[in-house]
């Protein structure tokens, strides 16, 4: 099932990455071939209005096919966007406040997908015109959330805080417990919180994970136990994230410089509701009479046939379904790790259970069950909580929503007033 | 026949290679004798010879050592003493006459004052020349003169490079057949000329008339003549040549048109080699044999060879130049002949781009005593006006590097031409710049031809622009290949990138995909027992079933009892619904039935209107007519000022033509006298075409800089006249600035304000683009893209606003002082408010609310262009529409009125302090109205004001209300006369020194100077009338020492009237500064 499960991840990253640069090479329609370079004209020769009348007819009849939008949609890439520009340009020289700031949504969510670090002073045409820089710092340019995919393992193992036995537990000797590796898989979503420079996020997630564990032990002496538990979770961790990134800066110029910071270290906490699945253990034993043997009473030789055996733990109430966990980790995000605007985190996490796992009213109930793993096999539940290490890969894509900020730079604007 | 070696090895060579023989040399000249005596009588009968033939076949020797001998022989009496004035038509052939006269005349002294003279007095009377040769010699009866004109062609052949020439010409023929036609005196005149261009005499009636009367057509020699021709020399040399060398020669020369200079050439070369030979090695008997001949590559090789030791005698970069400077004295013509195009020295060095000295350099290697390639031959001075010419055509034909620079010469200009078309269509915005191949082909041909302009300019006019058109090209190219570069590396690291990431997770998948088979092989074994203990637990659960199947059905029975009580309920409901949808459908059909009635009333309304409008189309179309008739009136009245206004027209050209010299102190003459002589000849102060000229003039003189006005460096988007020539301008890059306008030197502001702003912890503009000012000159209103209304004290920008109006809007568009304290402003929604702060402190001002009478005059939804205010009218351009309201009276938009309709969307608006209304389209045309303040009407004046290509985007008049200026996207500012109906159709003064748009536009209060706000980062200052630029050339001049007066040459060529005699450009000014 998780093999299916990992399969289908790949196949969606793939589509994602790849995809979604090739679809707009479709339909290429002749009338349109020299629309570019006539808006380019257009922008030498200082012919703006007749195109940006069209563009703003365009805009007020969003049911209609126009030979504009046509246009507009059989270019690709730099050169829509190039187009784009020309587009609000015109409609800020014309004075078409509503109709630039439409078409320069449009153009942002565009634009900062393929080019995440984009600054209105890169490109043309766009590169001298005050007011369309004016017009982009007005709008929002930074994601709103991010979404994306995790996946990964971890090596569990439970920490026991009252040990339970069918020998004397003052006796000394221990449960052998060893730690096994698991894996997890989710869904993951963040909301950048300290805009725009985006230095914290929350970080919900929905993790299904699979986290086992096992011992051996001598049973009085002569029965040798090898315990091994499989349990299954639906995770919900939220999470607090704060990433280490070089701040902006004014220089002595007066001038501000920007750093793109590509890598960025994190470090996060937070708590995680569990849900437990499913949990199983497969029991087995092989007694060893050795010295005990001769004396005994029913005995028949030194040894016996080893047993086995199956117990669904969930079933029988043995596990609390509900958990709790604190999480801390940190990792790395490779920002804009793609062409298209995704981010690569690459995550460690300790998760500390809070609550104990073993339902301790089940632990001596005359339940089948119980009876069987006690009489049977020798084995009693300790009290333990579950600890956890996990590493894991996760891909974000962000979204933009690009809305006005405010009207224009009027508030906050420290305008200094003549003296009475 | 050891001593006949000898004696040959003392003197020179015999043959003389590729140049014609020389007089002197008559005694080796061979072959034609039978036809000298021909040409010599036609001189006799009359008076003139056109001795004409194919090229290479000698006529020049012809005349040489055949007729001129023997006219000095005695001719036609045994006393007859003859002299021989030589000439060539060259640059100025009636010049060349005269300066061969003198120098036959004077040898030593004569002066080029007297050429002049002379010169001077044949350009006026052709018919002189007998005249003046009679005054120059002493008289005596028996004096003859041959005037020997060589190469007549060259009158022809100079025809493009000599344009200003083309007049001489005429005089000259002329001055020919004057002179051949007075037989009574002692001028005699021979003339040779190439066959092909004797056609090209038709164009000449008198010319033809006279060659057809004496020509001779000289013949080709004949084998016998050709084989005396070769054995003449050698033995007037005591020289020996075999006769197998002798036939070898006449086999090769066969019927070629080239073959005598080429045999010439030959024989010169094997002399040379023969005696050269001899020396190293003397043996008896030896005579000039085959294989003499043999080793100097015989004649299909001589010149080659010859021309290549030259060649390699060069440095490399010299033999580049070398290609170069044959490149340029060579070309085809249209029928595809290779021919020579003599240059002077300084043009061909302007044309290769490099220096006099350098290519003297390489073409004294062409033209030593023994090669002699190149003209003019090695005795003569070269200087910079000297003509370099190939020596002999057959040259061309013959070395084969030469035919290969001639082709390559001939493709490169091919290429260039294109290229030159293209960058033309682009310019019209028919073509696109070059790309890929084309880009290739025209940057390969820039390196290969390292063109200069005076190249360029030989084959197209437009140089400049095609070079930077190929530049312009390039660098998009490079572009459009650094960022394919960058896309492209950019992908390659994503795909890594994917790659290691897809991995990483693979081998977790992989980890884990075992990991999960291993986990399902032990659920299956579970599944096993599992489902043991499932079949038991059926059993239990069908019994189960069987009980709870019972209970069902009392369930369903209670149930249905139920529904039927629901039913029985919304039956009920549906009736009392259906009643009243009956109720409301009646309302609505009443409603219809009024909305109806209006819009029969509305149409009523509009075909009225219409019907009033079409009254008013008819009243314009008349008066337009009536205008027509008076202005054809006036045309006739100014058709007797014939003389003025073809002066007029010559000092626009001169004007023109200024902008094209390369030499700023030539430049600044020719544009200061276009200014002179269009001022003395009643031309108008405004005047287009000289203002342009003053202009570059100028600014070639003073440099870029002179009128710029420093301190904006984004768009100037708002600009505002004050009192003492200040003006103060709003832009785009925050910069509010005070300027006290002046020219002549760069400008910076006054006064300064600019905020800083963040946002966002972004740095942000506040882009300013209004700015009104109150009548005392004492508050500055600043508003744009920003919400509140700043006011400043206008008298210190620097201390910041004093307060400001919250006008609740996100941008303020236009804003007009309409008293002291009251200001008027309209926002972004159209809404139009009156801000009243008499008696408010300026800290208080945000406080303040507009007055009552705000409203919008626009709807929500729609465009409002422009706003212009006027005493109590408001007037606003919607769409095509101009709208005029009182804001003083009205409440509501519903009082505004039409004033006009444009052809298409209104983008400018200005008023003149007198009422004139001026009304700009995105077309690039202006409506000038009279508003009547009272009726709100309007009446146009004059005729639609066209020129401009592109939006008109700001509009301002002349403190007087005569002058218009009008700022347009195309780039330019036009100053329009408006100050009489008639005064419409004068062309404007256009600004084109702008690089971007213009954004706005402003008199000073003195009405002398228009400031213009570009987008580029030149915003500069412009005198409305030239006068200014007269002023300041003629003392820059004098202040830099340079000359202030055009020589003769510049004269001629570029005034050029006859009514016009020279004198210094700067005569006003010097006599204006002379006590």
């Amino acid at each position: 099932m998780s093999f299916h499960f990992f399969t289908r991840f790949c196949t969606l990253l793939f589509v994602c990455l790849f995809l979604g640069n090739t679809h707009a090479a479709w339909g290429q329609s002749n009338e349109c071939e020299g629309f570019l370079n006539q808006l380019r004209e257009a922008w030498r020769t200082g012919d703006v209005d007749e195109l940006g009348k069209e563009s703003r007819k365009d805009l007020a009849n969003p049911g209609n096919q126009s030979q504009l939008r046509k246009c507009l949609a059989s270019l690709k890439g730099e050169d829509k966007l190039e187009a784009y520009a020309f587009l609000i340009i015109f409609h800020l020289y014309r004075d078409e406040n509503r109709q630039a700031e439409s078409r320069m949504k449009d153009f942002m969510k565009k634009r900062l997908q393929s080019n995440p670090d984009y600054s209105p002073k890169d490109n043309a045409p766009e590169r001298d015109v005050v007011e369309f820089e004016d017009l982009y710092n007005s709008l929002r340019s930074w994601p709103i959330y991010y979404y994306g995919l995790k996946g990964g393992g971890n090596y569990s193992g439970p920490r026991v805080t009252e040990e339970f036995r069918v020998d004397n537990t003052a006796a000394g000797a221990s449960r052998d417990y060893k730690a096994e590796p698991g894996i997890e898989i989710g869904l993951v979503a963040e909301i950048p919180i300290i805009k725009p420079a985006f230095k914290a996020s929350i970080v919900g997630e929905l993790i299904y994970s699979r986290q086992s564990y096992s011992f051996d032990d001598n049973v009085l002496g002569f029965a040798n136990l090898k315990f091994d538990e499989t349990q299954e979770w639906i995770n919900l961790p939220l999470l607090f994230r704060y990433h280490f990134r070089r701040n902006s800066r004014r220089l002595a110029s007066g001038e501000i410089q920007n750093f793109k910071n590509k890598f960025q270290p994190f470090l996060q906490a937070g708590v995680s509701l569990q849900y437990l699945l499913r949990a199983e253990a497969d029991l087995s034993r092989s007694d060893d009479l050795g010295s005990l043997g001769g004396g005994s009473e029913g005995g028949g030789g030194t040894t016996r046939d080893p047993i086995n055996g199956s117990f669904k733990l969930t079933q029988s109430n043995q596990r609390n379904p509900f958990n709790v966990s604190a999480i801390i980790g940190g990792g790395v995000r490779l920002k804009n790790f793609v062409k298209s605007g995704g981010d690569l985190l690459l995550e460690g996490r300790f998760h500390y259970a809070i609550l104990d796992v073993v339902n301790g009213d089940e632990r001596f109930s005359s339940a089948e069950n119980q009876q069987r793993m006690l009489y049977d096999f020798g084995y009693i539940d300790s009290n333990f909580k579950m600890t956890s290490v996990s590493i894991s890969l996760t891909y974000l894509l962000p979204v933009y929503k690009p809305v006005r900020l405010y009207d224009g730079p009027v508030k906050g604007i420290p305008i200094r007033f003549g003296e009475d | 026949m050891q001593t006949a070696v000898d004696s040959a090895l003392s003197k020179q060579n015999p043959f003389p290679g590729l140049r014609p023989f020389r007089e002197e040399e008559s005694h080796l000249y061979f072959g034609r004798s039978r036809q000298i005596e021909e040409v010599v009588s036609k001189i006799k009968e009359n008076h003139f010879v056109a001795i004409v033939g194919i090229s290479g076949i000698g006529k020049s020797s012809f005349v040489n050592c055949g007729i001129l001998p023997r006219l000095r022989s005695g001719f036609p009496e045994p006393d007859s003493r003859w002299t021989v004035l030589k000439s060539r038509p060259g640059d100025s052939p009636v010049k060349n006459v005269v300066r061969s006269v003198c120098k036959a005349a004077y040898p030593k002294d004569f002066s080029e004052n007297e050429i002049e003279t002379y010169y001077q007095r044949l350009l006026e009377a052709p018919g002189e020349l007998g005249q003046i040769v009679a005054e120059i010699f002493p008289q005596d009866p028996n004096q003859h003169f041959l005037l020997y004109i060589d190469q007549f062609e060259e009158l022809y052949r100079f025809e493009d490079i000599n344009v200003e020439n083309q007049d001489e010409s005429e005089v000259f023929i002329r001055m020919l057949v004057n002179a051949a036609r007075q037989s009574h005196n002692a001028l005699h005149i021979a003339i040779t000329m190439r066959d092909d261009f004797v056609g090209k005499c038709s164009q000449f009636p008198e010319l033809t008339r006279l060659i057809n009367s004496s020509q001779f057509l000289i013949p080709y020699m004949t084998k016998d003549e050709i084989r005396e021709a070769i054995t003449g020399p050698v033995d007037a040399f005591d020289g020996q040549i075999s006769d197998d060398l002798v036939d070898a020669i006449l086999n090769d020369a066969g019927n070629k048109p080239d073959r005598l200079p080429v045999m010439q050439h030959a024989l010169m070369r094997t002399w040379d080699f023969w005696q050269k030979q001899y020396q190293i090695k003397p043996l008896d008997n030896q005579s000039m044999d085959l294989y003499h001949y043999e080793m100097i590559g015989t004649m299909s090789q001589a010149l080659s060879i010859h021309a290549g030791e030259a060649y390699k005698e060069l440095n490399p970069d010299n033999q580049t130049l070398c290609e170069r400077v044959f490149r340029a004295i060579t070309e085809i013509t249209e029928e595809g002949k290779k021919i020579r195009r003599p240059t002077s020295l300084e043009n061909l060095a302007y044309i290769v781009g490099r220096d006099n000295r350098e290519v003297a350099f390489v073409i004294n290697k062409f033209r030593t005593q023994d090669r002699g390639f190149l003209m003019p031959p090695p005795e003569v001075e070269m200087n910079e006006q000297s003509t370099i010419d190939i020596a002999h055509e057959s040259l061309i034909r013959i070395w084969d590097k030469l035919q290969i620079w001639v082709q390559d010469e001939e493709d490169s200009v091919k290429t260039y031409r294109r290229i030159a078309e293209d960058a033309e269509k682009h310019q019209l915005g028919r073509a696109s710049l070059l790309k890929e191949t084309n880009l290739g082909v025209a940057l390969e041909w820039m390196k290969l031809q390292q063109p200069t302009k005076a190249w360029g300019i030989r084959y197209h006019e437009d140089y400049d622009r095609t070079i930077e058109y190929i530049k312009f090209s390039k660098e998009e190219e490079e572009r459009e290949r650094r960022n394919e570069e960058e896309r492209r590396i950019r992908r390659r690291k994503q795909s890594r990138m994917v790659t290691i990431a897809i991995s990483i997770i693979a081998l977790f998948a992989g980890i884990f995909g075992y990991y999960a088979i291993l986990q399902s092989y032990y659920a299956e074994q579970q599944k096993k027992e599992a489902e043991m203990q499932k079949k038991e637990a059926e059993t239990q659960k069908e019994l189960a079933e069987l009980q709870a199947d019972s209970a069902k059905t009392a369930r369903f029975i209670a149930e249905a009892s139920a529904k039927e009580a629901l039913v029985a309920n919304a039956k009920a409901q549906r009736e009392a619904l259906n009643a009243k949808m009956e109720k409301n459908r009646a309302e609505q059909n009443a409603i219809k039935a009024r909305i109806k009635e209006k819009e029969a009333l509305d149409a009523n309304i509009i075909a009225q209107q219409e019907a009033d409008e079409a009254e008013l189309q008819k009243l314009i179309a008349q008066e337009k007519q009536i205008e027509a008739e008076l202005s054809k009136l006036e045309a006739i009245e100014a058709n007797n000022n014939a003389l003025r206004i073809s002066v007029l027209t010559k000092s626009r050209l001169m004007a023109k033509k200024s902008r094209e010299i390369e030499d700023p102190n030539l430049q600044a003459l020719v544009a200061q006298e276009a200014f002179n002589i269009h001022i003395e000849y009643q031309g108008s102060y405004e005047d287009p075409d000289v203002y342009s000229g003053l202009y570059y003039a100028v600014r070639e003189l003073k440099g870029n800089e002179f009128n710029h006005l420093v301190g904006h460096n984004s768009n100037i988007r708002a600009l505002i006249q004050a009192n003492n020539n200040r003006v103060f301008s709003g832009g785009s890059d925050g910069y509010v600035h005070t300027w006290s306008v002046d020219m002549g030197s760069a400008i910076a502001p006054i006064d300064s304000w600019h905020p800083e702003v963040t946002q966002n912890k972004q740095q942000q503009q506040l882009i300013h683009r209004s700015l009104a000012l109150n009548p005392s000159q004492n508050l500055l209103a600043v508003a744009g893209y920003y919400a509140p209304i700043l006011i400043f004290d206008a008298n210190n920008l620097k201390k910041g606003p004093l307060g400001y109006l919250d006008t609740k809007a996100s941008q303020v568009r236009y804003m007009s002082f309409v008293e002291d304290n009251k200001l008027l402003s309209v926002d972004d929604q159209g809404i139009l408010r009156v801000w009243d702060f008499q008696g408010t402190e300026a800290k208080s001002y945000k406080n303040l609310e507009p007055s009552n009478s705000s409203f919008a005059i626009v709807g929500n939804e729609e465009l409002l262009n422009r706003v212009a205010v006027w005493k109590n009218c408001l007037v606003f351009a919607q769409n095509n529409e101009v709208k005029i309201l009182n804001y003083n009276q009205a409440s509501s938009v519903a009082g505004a009125r039409s004033v006009f309709s444009d052809v298409d969307e209104v983008r400018a608006l200005a008023f003149s302090e007198d009422g004139k209304l001026a009304i700009g389209n995105v077309k690039g045309e202006v409506n000038v109205f009279k508003i009547n303040p009272s009726s709100l009407t309007a009446q146009a004046l004059g005729v639609t004001l066209r020129g401009h290509r592109s939006r008109i985007q700001s509009l301002a008049f002349s403190p007087n209300g005569n002058l218009l200026a009008t700022g347009s996207y195309d780039k330019t500012v036009r100053i329009w006369d408006v100050s009489t109906k008639k005064s419409y159709d004068s062309p404007p003064i256009v600004l084109d020194d702008h690089k971007d748009f213009i954004w706005s536009v402003v008199f000073t209060s003195d009405g002398q100077h228009v400031l213009a706000g570009t987008r580029d980062k030149q915003f500069r200052v412009w005198p409305v009338n030239f006068k200014e630029f007269g002023n300041m050339i003629c003392s820059e001049l004098v202040k830099n020492g340079m000359r202030t007066e055009m020589n003769t040459k510049e004269w001629a060529r570029f005034v050029g009237i006859e009514a016009l005699k020279r004198q210094s450009s700067c005569r006003q000014v010097i006599s204006a500064n002379t006590p």
